[in-house]
């Protein structure tokens, strides 16, 4: 992460604790982006929920989110993550959409859905 | 709509389709009405509950599947006292339907019926629950909420 990027992003912030108090993770007990804003070192970037509840009552107009994912390129991320990147890779969605999507919805009379094309995935693994 | 449903109906607002504001333009971010809208004009009572607008927590499933189960859980003990909880996102239908037998006992034996907003809809234009690709023992739950 750029120190320099992270800083002007957190220029504005005052340490309200006003995005800490509407996370669902922080309700749950857990922390995510929003207990770093309030200095807390205990947290993980990749627990964010991306709801974007914290960024729409940031009184300071904070991109949180901006922030959340730098810190995401500096935390490992958790195996759930790994395997979507992998199926991204593989087809072309988070999710395993493959020809069986097709047979099961020609089971129920419906039309096959177009699925990412190759030379898609050639462009988005393009570096 | 060809019919009204006497239904208590608590609604979880699809998150993506209000926030980021700057971006969607869409509902009021924070108090989102359009889907409480569109629910009240199936004749349902749309009714209050503490979590209403909390996330979901399906996205938290990828990264810890307790914590996401856990914020269902909450989300679904939270609206026990309506018949439905209605969603209108294919990653809340997830969590909420679909996880829900992962979830401890109070949210698997939790009465309320969860839906997506189309079904909910279609119900109120007339058509069969099982067209709408609502259980059976969903369909006689609701039938009963109704009677």
């Amino acid at each position: 992460v750029s120190e320099e990027r992270l800083k002007e992003l957190l220029k504005h912030c005052t340490q309200c604790g006003l995005c800490r108090e509407v996370c669902i993770v922080e309700r749950l007990g857990a922390h995510s982006i929003t207990s770093f804003l309030c200095g807390e070192d205990e947290y993980s970037s990749w627990l964010c929920s991306s709801c974007w509840r914290c960024q729409e009552v940031c009184p300071q107009g904070v991109d949180i989110h901006t922030i959340m994912i730098l810190k995401r390129r500096e935390q490992e991320p958790p195996a759930g993550h790994e395997t979507n990147l992998v199926n991204i890779m593989r087809l072309g969605y988070a999710l395993p959409v493959d020809e069986s999507v097709n047979e099961s919805r020609g089971a129920h009379g419906l039309e096959p859905v177009q699925l990412v094309p190759h030379q898609w995935l050639e462009i988005l693994l393009q570096e | 709509m060809t019919k009204k449903l006497p239904l208590k109906v608590a609604v979880t607002h699809p998150c993506q389709a209000f926030r980021p504001h700057e971006v969607t333009g869409f509902d009021d971010p924070l108090e989102p009405q359009a889907m409480r809208r569109i629910v009240a004009l199936t004749g349902a009572e749309v009714v209050d509950y503490v979590a209403e607008h909390d996330c979901c927590g399906s996205t938290l499933y990828l990264s810890d599947q307790e914590l996401g189960l856990e914020a269902g859980r909450r989300k679904l003990a939270s609206a026990a006292g309506a018949d439905l909880l209605v969603d209108a996102c294919g990653n809340c239908q997830l969590l909420l339907e679909r996880f829900r037998g992962l979830m401890e006992d109070t949210a698997r034996q939790s009465k309320t019926v969860v839906l997506t907003l189309p079904q909910l809809l279609g119900l109120a234009m007339g058509m069969e629950a099982a067209d709408l690709g609502i259980s059976a023992a969903s369909a006689r739950a609701i039938a009963e909420s109704m009677a």
